[in-house]
């Protein structure tokens, strides 16, 4: 039989399911009988070290999820394609431009003071004694107003009623114009 | 007409590149076994062999899109194995702590003992001890003809030197091995 030495491997075992792919001819121990022997011995030794049971399909294992087709998958799935520096910056402007919007829009909305207990307890007790409309009140409300310092003083006196304050009030309403 | 193995493997190869996990099946089937023989030769450890196979195989799937095939496949796929290998033993060479003496004794027959190969003749002890005589650069020759299978063009192109420089350094190898192998018998 030739082996992948020519007729210098004879005596070699077939086995070529394991080694597949042979090399070409062309020997330097053509001529030489004793070399072509220990040439063939080699060839012996190596063709008995089997690959361990199950080798090819480890390698197979490990490294198939690295063939280029399954990585462009992998990229697809995870939509991992490049994004262009022109759609990002206009991205940015879009949103830029929608916060200066949102900005504009609540500085440009009318401030309403938050209406406290205490303002609607004066309301109240305002209309009952003085009759006045709710329209009216709306002066009340302006703490800019140093008049009305003495009507949130009088208040919070906590030993006293609103009936107790409603004469006082009627007269600090009188007091305010209202 | 029959195509030439290297128009198959080059055709094995396109498709694999294209993603045909059949193909990048039949190249691993081919050239596993002679990678992991090669490289246990070498190193006398399956495990690291088969670590390092499956490594080799890892960086070629990788680059096997920008790889072209021009009859080269086999000898870049062992170098890149013997590469593998030599940055292992780096590797391991500098993360190694100094032992004892004593421990090292016997550590050059800790290479495993082949089940196979060990009921084998005195012959073929004889040439294993006769292997190990050889300079690193005669027995790497001799591994990537018997244990990988390549052909002598293919392993100057692996080396990166003359195919006579490599022709002459097998032939030499061979002789040292008659000679080591007489030397056995004697004694």
């Amino acid at each position: 039989m030739n082996g992948p030495t020519g007729r210098l491997t004879t005596g070699m075992t077939d086995s070529s399911d394991q080694y597949p792919i042979l090399p070409g001819p062309g020997l330097p121990s053509e001529g030489d009988p004793e070399l072509a022997q220990i040439e063939a011995a080699l060839f012996r030794m190596a063709r008995r070290r089997h690959a361990p049971a199950g080798l090819a399909g480890r390698v197979f294992d490990a490294s198939v999820g690295l063939l280029p087709a399954r990585r462009l998958r992998r990229a697809r799935l995870f939509k991992l394609e490049p994004v262009s520096f022109g759609s990002v910056w206009g991205r940015l402007a879009l949103a830029a431009s929608i916060a200066v919007a949102f900005v504009v829009a609540i500085r440009s909305m009318p401030q309403e003071r938050p209406r406290s207990p205490l303002s609607q307890a004066v309301e109240l007790v305002l209309l009952e004694s003085a009759g006045a409309a709710p329209a009216d009140l709306q002066g009340l409300w302006r703490f800019e107003d140093p008049r009305y310092g003495a009507v949130e003083s009088l208040l919070v006196t906590r030993d006293m009623t609103f009936r107790d304050l409603s004469g006082d009030l009627a007269r600090l309403a009188e007091d305010l114009e209202m | 007409m029959a195509s030439t193995p290297e128009k198959t493997i080059e055709a094995t190869l396109q498709r694999a590149a294209e993603g045909d996990e059949t193909a990048w099946r039949r190249i691993v089937d081919t050239y596993s076994p002679r990678v992991f023989g090669l490289i246990r030769a070498q190193c006398g450890n399956s495990d690291l062999a088969e670590e390092i196979t499956q490594s080799t195989f890892c960086t070629i799937v990788e680059r096997i899109g920008r790889y072209t095939e021009r009859g080269r496949f086999e000898s870049w796929l062992f170098r890149i194995a013997m590469n593998r290998l030599r940055d292992e033993m780096r590797r391991r060479k500098r993360q190694a702590r100094p032992v004892e003496s004593e421990a090292l004794v016997g550590l050059a027959g800790a290479a495993e003992e082949d089940p196979i190969a060990s009921p084998a003749s005195g012959q073929m002890k004889a040439l294993e001890a006769a292997l190990a005589r050889l300079s690193e650069a005669d027995r790497r020759i001799v591994h990537l003809r018997h244990f990988a299978g390549l052909s002598f063009a293919r392993i100057a192109e692996v080396l990166g030197e003359p195919l006579g420089t490599v022709l002459a350094r097998q032939h030499r190898a061979l002789k040292k091995l008659r000679q080591h192998m007489g030397e056995e018998d004697l004694q």
